[in-house]
């Protein structure tokens, strides 16, 4: 098969969708002037239908070019359009959405898209405590609807702390409009809004979602517990139900389990092929599902070049000159650090014999070239998110869903020699809850569990992603600040010090509030993993014997 | 059974029939013949004797149903599917177009990362059909 360079490609796409986007943007402009001067007359019957085949000819095409709420917007008209003319209703509101259609999509066209479905969008949720710049901008857009005034200022404050940008609105016509102009985040909906019974919340919440293609992520509160309600927001696509005394740090943690799936960095893949074309075309396809793809077409370099790039899922040609993929999968098998990577073998012929002999050997699935691009992108997204849920699950704390004690050591092992070899500085943070004995015995474990949730969301949140994070015991974490010097870093945890202890967590129908100490301390050279940790754990100590609730950077 | 190599396309829309070779001739290692209207690949289609036919439902003059039509007349494309596209409207619409013959339908807005495949798979399930 003969296989245009994948840049090549991807420029022609992209130059594509730059062309069809100017061409919708004046075809939008063009419909808005030709229903202008449109009635529902009888010899304006012919202009409707040309219309009608214009809205149909973009339903059919924007979402192939990545304007999918523009396609599905025109569908929409057009259909309410088909029947307005069969059944001769009024054409008036029809008119009327057709004339805003362009000034409504206009944000999205003055954007140049490119991403095209399917593919994995980046989400800019990933914001930098450590740069003091970083604006609101990039913070998730959370709308919230609450009548109750008080609580949903507090319900804003909160999630501010955990970097959401977010909005009350106590209208829901506003939050409708609000959603227009642009869609948030995520939605947080009082179902008890206005006193109209249980469901008026969620009736605005179905209209706006009813206007947006994509799925907006819809959080409900509610005072009842009953079914009906429940069922409903089921079958309205709300994505968590909270029920009343509200608990904003319950919110502020189911916000952030949902958009942390977002953030996870993309799956890494990859590839060896002597057949460069091969190689090019299978990099374009996973590349455009969202995966960070390196090729290889010499085997013999392959544990070089994984130790660089710690593949999620490795894929090998089974005939290649040098060496066979399973002789090479040997090779990578010997090596005991890669024994979780997932193996997947292509091969040109589907000689079930030499696909037993090669799955004996090492490996976990054979494919058959020519393979389907989405046969391929199926195939190794399963193993790729198996194996990262598996190494998720082997090293992640069940609780918090932070790194362990062992692995957080590790991890900060490598990350010293690469501060090192970097010339990078880098800090370390001992940090604890204080007096998180009292909390267990005052109001039991479960809520214990809760303060050291909400701490572990907060420190996830607010921290960069190439920060280290790990429970180091019960109530103690241990952080590890990447690129950062001893100032900032203790200005970042006195900052996250002030968020905690704002938060107020609810037990038995009492509030408190909590707080935490640390010790921080900038690595120096010839630091190892212990003595760092131990020097950290002594600043740690003599914030508590100051007083609790600081952080120290001095000896 | 044979491979899936030659895709004769008709669709009246430029954009469409640009990004339609790419995703088939560039991703797909397909050979495409676009044509831009029904008669014109009424003309070719014989000479480019293609493996299966792509062809769009709403076209000016000859729409798709009208098209194929025309085409079932050409000697050379006895056995070739035929495989609609089409932006979706109601989830009958669909049987009508295989009422009509066609062995397929594929809704349009389309994936272009996935319309080599898609056609793939509809050929594969339209050759095991036939043998079977």
């Amino acid at each position: 098969m003969d296989h245009n360079p994948v840049d090549i490609v991807q420029e022609r796409l992209r130059q594509l969708r730059e062309d069809y986007r100017l061409w919708l943007d004046d075809e939008l402009n063009a419909l808005t002037g030709k229903v202008e001067g449109l009635t529902g007359d009888t010899h304006h019957r012919v202009a409707w239908l040309e219309v009608r085949n214009r809205l149909h000819k973009i339903a059919g095409g924007a979402g192939t070019f990545g304007f999918c709420d523009i396609g599905e917007a025109c569908r929409e008209l057009e259909m309410q359009l088909d029947e307005a003319l069969s059944t001769g209703r009024a054409l008036d509101d029809i008119k009327h959405s057709l004339m805003a259609l362009h000034e409504r999509f206009e944000p999205a066209l003055d954007a140049t898209i490119s991403v095209l479905s399917g593919q994995a969008e980046a989400i800019p949720v990933n914001t930098a405590s450590s740069v003091p710049n970083a604006t609101a901008k990039a913070y998730p857009r959370v709308y919230i609807l609450e009548d109750d005034e008080t609580l949903g200022h507090q319900l804003c404050q909160i999630l501010a702390s955990f970097h959401y940008a977010a909005t009350l609105f106590v209208d829901g016509l506003a939050l409708q409009q609000a959603c227009r102009a642009q869609c948030p985040d995520a939605l947080i909906l009082d179902l008890h809004f206005a006193d109209d019974g249980a469901a008026e919340g969620l009736a605005i919440g179905e209209a706006i979602q009813h206007e947006t293609t994509a799925q907006l992520p819809i959080f409900a509160t509610e005072e009842s517990q009953r079914f009906d309600v429940q069922l409903r927001a089921v079958r309205a696509g709300v994505e968590g139900f909270l029920t009343r005394p509200l608990d904003p740090i319950r919110l502020a943690e189911m916000l952030e389990v949902h958009l942390r799936g977002h953030r996870a960095a993309p799956m890494r893949v990859l590839m060896v092929d002597d057949d460069a074309a091969t190689l090019d075309y299978h990099r374009l396809v996973l590349e455009t599902a969202g995966f960070s793809v390196t090729t290889l077409d010499q085997p013999e370099l392959v544990l070089e070049v994984m130790e660089n790039f710690a593949p999620d899922v490795l894929v090998l040609d089974v005939s290649m000159p040098q060496c066979s993929g399973p002789e090479l999968a040997q090779i990578v098998r010997y090596h005991s650090r890669w024994l979780q990577v997932p193996i997947v073998y292509l091969s040109a012929s589907g000689d079930a014999r030499a696909q037993l002999t090669a799955m004996t050997k090492a490996g976990d699935d054979f494919m058959v070239k020519p393979i389907a691009p989405e046969a391929l992108v199926a195939a190794v997204t399963a193993r790729a998110r198996r194996a990262r849920t598996l190494a998720t699950a082997l090293s992640r704390d069940g609780l918090t869903g932070l790194l362990k004690h062992a692995d957080i050591k590790e991890q900060l092992g490598a990350a010293l020699a690469q501060a090192r070899r970097r010339q990078q500085p880098l800090c370390v943070v001992m940090l604890d809850i204080d007096h998180f004995k009292r909390v267990n015995d005052t109001y039991g474990h479960l809520v214990g569990d809760e303060v050291i949730r909400a701490l572990a969301n907060l420190l996830s949140r607010r921290l960069r992603e190439s920060d280290l994070i790990g429970r180091y015991g019960g109530e103690e974490f241990l952080l590890v600040l990447n690129d950062c010097e001893e100032p900032q870093a203790v200005r970042i945890v006195d900052e996250l010090r002030e968020a905690f202890a704002r938060f107020s967590f609810l037990a038995d129908q009492q509030s408190f509030a909590c707080t935490y100490s640390a010790g921080v301390l900038q690595a120096s050279a010839g630091n190892g993993v212990e003595t760092l940790i131990g020097r950290a754990d002594q600043r740690l100590y003599r914030a508590k014997s100051e007083g609790r609730n600081r952080v120290v950077a001095a000896d | 059974m044979a491979v899936l190599q030659r895709v004769l396309h008709v669709d009246d829309d430029e954009s469409i029939s640009a990004i339609t070779r790419i995703a088939l001739e560039s991703i797909g290692g397909l050979q495409v013949l676009s044509c831009n209207s029904g008669r014109v690949a009424v003309e070719q289609a014989a000479a480019f004797s293609p493996d299966l036919l792509l062809i769009d439902v709403m076209m000016p003059d000859m729409d798709g149903p009208a098209t194929l039509a025309a085409l079932a007349e050409v000697v050379a494309l006895d056995g070739v599917p035929v495989v609609f596209m089409t932006a979706k409207t109601q989830p009958g619409d669909h049987q009508e177009y295989i009422d009509l013959g066609a062995t397929a339908v594929i809704v349009k807005p389309f994936d272009p990362m996935a319309l080599a495949g898609k056609l793939e798979s509809i050929w594969t399930d339209f050759h095991g059909s036939q043998s079977g």
